[in-house]
């Protein structure tokens, strides 16, 4: 009986003695398999199968920074067996550096026609191109939340990052650029007229829904760009303030309430917005402003008066290619 | 024991080959981790010489991680940083006093200087996002017994416009104001210009004209005591068209050659030139201590450019890279040293797709 209960006792002390030695064997590997994690930054020894998108997913938890890595790196492609450092905070906030710093275009839209080209109608062959463009110089096309982090010096962007906006909410959009964007995989932001919205040329909610639902940011325009608001002899003080607040709450209500959505960005086309203007936009809980003042834009400028490029139809492909700029040159020494 | 002989001498086994392979593993990691900081230590060195602080202190972080034992590189990075904060609240006081005489594009330059240095410069930050944006606003402490009408009355010189203070208070007109509570109201353009006398930097400036004087002689003192980034952060704060801003101008001049004349001692020499350029250029001595530092930057890129070559007739390709691009940031204009880095990246695409 002894011999027995001797027998399995010794035959489980060889089986944990087997697991605690293989254990020990296999967690000495994973330490001496060359990565380091830390809090700001990892340290990787490349794998066979490492991609820069996979390395992002896996250290940023998210598959579209690879470009972080490249920047960091200084280097396009990886090598098995190479070691990279993955930055995982900020290391350049605002795109600063000490010749100056780096500017977002924010480029601006409205119509599209398959024919004709008109000063607010672009072609959709003129389109195609412009978005070919993009693609194939290396310029990257951000979300408007990236875009609001640069804005608010939190997050570093793709030194070449550019927004893409659409004004008024235009069927046009819908049959033309729609596909085209789709086919590029480029994420853009509808400001939406929403008094325009049902009429026979313009999109219905139900297309706005499923717009919203394939990933595009819906948004607001202040009505009809009717500058009602402006403060004139036949208007009182009282008279003026009702109709701007009316002006520019009302397109958040509707959106609020068409799509249960809380929109932060209104695209409002008045150059100037005087300090009661801002304060208004503030009051009302809107984040940025995208005037229709032209001009790439540095972190510093004011939310509330972010400039656009507007992309008209008439444009030359020369035109269009300098309302691409990505850096401002500033002695920040 | 019959069963577990056979269990020992397979983990014998497996020990053996396993502790072999892992430790030519650690090996070459170690190796290789040493390599990595090298090279992150000499990205640190070439970013700090191109003036590119916040990105030398990210790399010398990630060097003293990799290497926490390394008690130089620990000294090194908090050196860096202080310098950093230093530079960044230099730059933030100089855009206060630009902002103050109204220069608001010099201004703004110091306040994104200051932020290159220092990413957390929430005063760069603060007046570059909203007092240069112009999205000032009154502050008014409510007083029992304020009514909107006697606040707007106050505020906008128009009893009328309680609606709006009622409106931003996020009250109805028709309530009262809560005693004690700070509202937030926005300037309105027709009364801008009759506000601007009252705003809360038009008082700075009235109440710190009265110790200029003062601000002086404090400065004086810590000149004496050779204290000079102390003397600078005094004397940037005096804006421009009071009395005593000559003299401030000319201890300004000072501290900068004499700091400028430390750096170049230690053999800083871009960081030197930077504190030179700091200084009026009609400044006694000035040009020729210029072009002393210029000419030593030249020499040093030299001597980095032949470390470089040595480095590369010894095949050590990320070394030569790593002195050549010294050299660049030192002489930008030294052709050689471009040209042999694409050489020598070349040769490494070539030797890692062979590999």
């Amino acid at each position: 009986m002894k011999k027995i209960q001797l027998k399995h006792f010794s035959k489980s002390i060889s089986r944990c003695f087997f697991c605690l030695l293989l254990s020990a064997i296999l967690s000495s590997c994973a330490i001496t398999s060359g990565n380091r994690v830390y809090d700001d930054f990892a340290a990787i020894k490349v794998k066979p199968t490492d991609s820069m998108e996979s390395l992002a997913s896996e250290y940023l938890n998210d598959a579209d920074k690879g470009w972080l890595i490249e920047d960091f790196n200084d280097i396009q492609t990886l090598t098995p067996g190479q070691r990279v450092i993955i930055p995982l905070k900020t290391y350049e906030f605002g795109g600063l550096k000490a010749n100056g710093c780096q500017t977002v275009p924010v480029l601006a839209y409205t119509r599209f026609s398959k024919k004709k080209a008109r000063k607010s109608i672009v072609k959709e062959s003129e389109f195609e191109k412009q978005l070919n463009y993009l693609a194939e110089n290396g310029y990257t096309i951000i979300t408007m939340s990236q875009f609001l982090d640069f804005m608010a010096f939190k997050h570093q962007i793709p030194k070449k990052s550019v927004v893409i906006t659409i004004d008024g909410g235009w069927r046009s959009f819908y049959d033309i650029a729609y596909p085209i964007l789709k086919k590029y995989n480029m994420p853009v932001t509808i400001f939406i007229d929403t008094e325009f919205i049902g009429s026979k040329e313009a999109l219905s909610w139900e297309q706005i829904k499923a717009l919203e639902t394939h990933g595009f940011d819906i948004q607001c325009m202040a009505k009809k760009h009717k500058q009602t608001a402006k403060l004139n002899n036949n208007k009182s003080f009282k008279d003026y303030f009702i109709a701007l607040e009316k002006e520019i709450s009302a397109p958040k209500i509707t959106i609020q309430q068409e799509l249960n959505k809380n929109c932060c960005c209104l695209a409002y086309n008045y150059e100037k917005a005087d300090p009661l203007i801002t304060a208004l936009l503030a009051k009302l809980d809107y984040q940025a402003v995208f005037t229709s003042n032209s001009g790439s834009n540095p972190f510093y400028i004011s939310n509330y008066r972010i400039h656009r490029n507007f992309i008209s139809g008439k444009y030359s492909f020369k035109t269009f290619k300098r309302k691409l700029s990505v850096f401002k040159e500033m002695d920040l020494k | 024991m019959k069963t577990l002989l056979p269990g020992i001498l397979i983990l014998l086994f497996i020990t053996l080959f396993t502790d072999q392979s892992c430790a030519a593993d650690s090996a070459g990691i170690a190796v290789s981790r040493e390599q990595l900081c090298e090279q992150y230590r000499k990205k640190a060195v070439a970013y700090e010489m191109s003036n590119e602080l916040r990105k030398a202190i990210y790399c010398l972080n990630i060097v003293n991680k990799l290497n926490s034992g390394d008690r130089k590189t620990a000294a090194k990075l908090s050196i860096l940083k202080k310098m950093a904060e230093e530079t960044a609240d230099r730059h933030c006081s100089r855009g206060v006093t630009f902002y103050m005489s109204n220069s608001y594009k010099a201004a703004r330059k110091e306040f994104v200087t200051a932020l290159r240095y220092d990413p957390n410069h929430k005063k760069s930050l603060d007046y570059l996002k909203n007092r240069l944006m112009g999205n000032n606003s009154i502050a008014y402490k409510v007083k029992a017994g304020d009514s909107f009408k006697t606040i707007a009355k106050t505020i906008y010189k128009n009893g009328n416009k309680g609606f709006l203070v009622a409106y931003f208070s996020g009250q109805n007109l028709k309530t009262k104001p809560i005693p004690g509570l700070t509202l937030r109201l926005p300037v309105l353009k027709e009364i801008e210009a009759k506000e601007k006398t009252n705003t809360p930097e038009t008082l700075i400036k009235v109440k710190e004209s009265a110790n200029f004087e003062k601000d002086l002689i404090k400065a004086k003192r810590q000149l004496k005591s050779k204290n000079y980034e102390a003397v600078l952060s005094i004397v940037l704060q005096i804006p421009k068209g009071v009395p005593e801003k000559k003299e401030a101008a000319k201890l300004a001049n000072i501290s900068y050659f004499n700091m400028g004349k430390e750096l170049s001692r230690k053999n800083r020499y871009v960081e030197s030139l930077n504190m030179y350029n700091m200084v009026d250029p009609g400044f006694k001595g000035i040009q020729a201590a210029k072009s002393s530092v210029k000419r030593k930057i030249k020499k040093e890129a030299e001597r980095h450019y032949r470390v470089g070559v040595k480095y590369f007739i010894n095949e050590e390709l990320e070394k030569a890279i790593g002195a050549w691009t010294i050299t660049l940031t030192l002489n930008p204009g030294h052709k050689m040293a471009e040209k042999n880095i694409e050489i020598s990246q070349r040769l490494i695409e070539k030797l890692g797709k062979i590999q």
